[in-house]
């Protein structure tokens, strides 16, 4: 259900942050834990701190 | 020529859109003092028919709410024509949520009514401890001192509210009413209070009857 | 291994079970129970102080380790997430300590009518640009100020939870407690993150009245981001739980929730349900006028009950959904035990058979004088004892 993804500025998927950090798309298994770890960390965060 | 039934009933309608259209041709019209008056009454009888249809169940808190910001908006339009020497004040509140509570939702709408209705009303805030009211009802010797709270604490709040009156004589110049969740009649000779409300505008009429 | 370790392990097993076949439509050997205690009651009936003692996760564990032995609840209790530390370094106004050291939730709008539109576009942007810096004050300043407070504040969440969740599981071996872990992630209705974050109860009162429309589209446009919120990482299974606290519908007319609340919560519903996992919402305060609502839901949604007529609502929603809550804490406040056993032997018999049921009370334990020791030990006794199938 594409029509429900979260879209935001403020919101990035693996790929969108690969290409955002210049890292090459070969990486995106890799990559999982330390670039899109963070940015799923961070918008639990967010959640945590607006409710 | 303002039609103040149907004004009042507009009201209690919750019809801004009407009561705001009414209200701006009636300022237009350059009315008398004694006439704004009558139009302000005719407001106050409109937030009755609010509380009435707040106690049937046809109403809820969310209309409570916009009830009170219409109230509001409705005598910031009549402003201009009920005259520098002011509707006379009928009566002076103390008002605040008692301490341990944040909650001022009901406090705040209560307020509003009640300065619609022509109460002065001190507004303490939230998380009023004991000798912020005592001092209060020192200085400004009010008709009334209305207590709100959410959380079942409030209960003990308002008893220790009350005794510190007492203690410092107090108690027997003022009528006191209890408002909020968890206040019952129970709640209300528990802690010593003389009314209790779940409902701002039945607890704006009561300090109606209280200052006649 | 030695014999009360074993007992312990066999104990949380068969409470684990008795949730897991609930939550798989089966019908379990004892009624569940999913009483929680809050971590400033936990705090206090372990004698310590309000005011000092959240600043500490070591005086909490101790807390929630004496709260855990004093009271046999199946869940492990006695923790809260809103902790003072978070909220003074980031100079919070949304959570606040109050005069007596609970923490409180003051009424505060995240955005005005205005910035409908721009919340329509972007919720997510709109939080961090808007919503964040009104609500803490520390956020609200320019860099470096405010990228040492967001930092500063994590890791003091890090540095908690590093303690508290391995002394959570310690805590669940040791008492025997449910180790399995039922409840997931948290998430709103759209109309209520709207109400709640966005423009408060006050404000979304005012806001059907006088900007309908922006409302709509605000939850419609809310909706992929509470779903973000809800949806588990873990593998779909109808024992995991989404849990939706329900604040709204109750203050509103029945034609304002029909029209604004009700028609993106379903879909919300719908979606985590057909997902494969399992919802648990929170109806508070009084849901009798909404129960024909409650039963288009999918079935197997787990429904906590504040107020209510707990005959009709087990048969109107019994058959589809697990009911749960409706005794009254007041009972455990200033009940007799008589009294609280005889209320939970009425709620049980009303509300079990056919199964579907987990035990609940109508509101959680937030401090310790919402609940005497020998009443709650009593009702919990009276469970174990009673609600056997």
């Amino acid at each position: 259900m594409s029509e429900i993804e979260l879209k935001s500025e403020y919101y990035k998927t693996l790929e969108e942050n690969l290409e955002k950090y210049c890292i090459p798309i070969e990486a995106i298994a890799k990559a999982k834990e330390s670039i899109q770890g963070p940015e799923e960390a961070l918008f639990e965060l967010l959640v945590f701190l607006i409710t | 020529m303002i039609v103040l039934n149907e004004l009042t009933q507009a009201i209690g309608d919750l019809d801004e859109e009407k009561v705001m259209e009414m209200l701006a041709e009636f300022v237009y019209s350059k009315p008398t003092e004694n006439e704004a008056q009558e139009v302000v009454n005719a407001c106050q009888q409109g937030m009755g028919i609010v509380g009435d249809l707040f106690e049937k169940g046809e109403y809820f808190v969310g209309d409570l709410i916009f009830a009170g910001q219409l109230l509001t908006e409705a005598i910031n339009t009549l402003k201009p024509v009920i005259g520098g020497k002011s509707a006379s004040k009928v009566g002076t509140i103390v008002l605040g949520t008692v301490h341990g509570d944040l909650h001022d939702i009901g406090k705040n709408i209560f307020r509003s009514m009640a300065e619609a209705a022509g109460f002065v009303v001190h507004d303490l805030g939230t998380d009023q401890p004991v000798s912020n009211f005592v001092e209060k009802v020192k200085e400004v010797n009010p008709d009334i001192v209305g207590m709100s709270g959410v959380l079942t604490l409030a209960i003990e709040s308002m008893k220790d509210t009350i005794d510190g009156l007492k203690k410092a004589g107090l108690r027997d110049g003022v009528r006191i009413i209890i408002g909020g969740n968890p206040v019952t009649k129970e709640a209300c000779e528990y802690v010593g209070a003389d009314a209790f409300t779940s409902n701002a505008a039945a607890g704006v009429k009561i300090c109606q009857g209280w200052v006649r | 291994m030695d014999h009360a370790n074993k007992v312990m392990i066999e104990q949380s097993q068969q409470r684990n079970q008795n949730f897991i076949d609930i939550y798989e439509g089966r019908m379990p050997k004892k009624i569940p129970i999913a009483i929680n205690i809050d971590g400033a009651a936990a705090l206090e009936y372990a004698g310590k102080n309000l005011i000092l003692d959240q600043y500490s996760a070591d005086e909490m564990i101790e807390a929630m380790d004496y709260t855990n032995g004093l009271f046999d609840t199946d869940l492990v209790v006695g923790f809260s997430s809103r902790l003072p530390s978070y909220y003074k370094i980031l100079g919070a106004r949304n959570y606040v300590m109050g005069g007596d050291g609970f923490m409180q939730h003051p009424n505060i709008n995240g955005i005005e009518p205005e910035d409908y539109d721009e919340l329509i576009n972007d919720p997510v942007k709109v939080c961090w640009e808007k919503v964040i810096p009104k609500f803490y004050s520390e956020l609200a300043k320019p860099a470096p100020y405010n990228m040492i407070a967001l930092l500063k504040m994590y890791v003091s969440m890090k540095n908690v939870m590093a303690k508290i969740g391995p002394a959570a599981a310690h805590i669940a071996a040791k008492y025997g407690k449910v180790t399995q872990k039922f409840y997931s992630k948290r998430t709103r209705a759209p109309f209520d993150l709207l109400a709640d974050t966005f423009r408060s109860f006050t404000g979304i009162s005012i806001d059907i009245r006088k900007y309908p429309q922006k409302v709509l589209e605000a939850c419609e446009a809310l909706l992929p981001l509470v779903l973000k919120m809800g949806i588990p990482a873990e593998k779909p299974s109808k024992t995991i739980r989404v849990g939706i606290a329900l604040h709204m519908p109750t203050f509103m007319r029945e034609k304002d929730f029909a029209k604004f609340w009700w028609p993106t919560y379903k879909r919300m519903v719908e979606y985590i349900t057909e997902a494969g996992f399992g919802v648990y919402m929170f109806c508070e305060d009084d849901w009798m006028r909404y129960l024909d609502y409650l039963k288009e839901l999918p079935a197997g949604c787990e429904m906590q009950f504040e107020y209510g007529e707990p005959k009709i609502i087990k048969q109107k929603l019994g058959d589809k959904h697990i009911i749960e809550g409706l005794f009254p804490i007041s009972l455990l406040r200033t009940g007799s035990i008589q009294e609280v056993e005889r209320k939970t032997k009425e709620l049980i018999d009303i509300l079990a058979p056919g199964g579907n049921y987990i035990f609940n009370l109508d509101k959680g334990i937030l401090r310790a004088s919402d609940a005497k020791v020998e009443n709650l030990q009593t009702l919990l006794k009276c469970i174990r004892e009673y609600g056997v199938y």
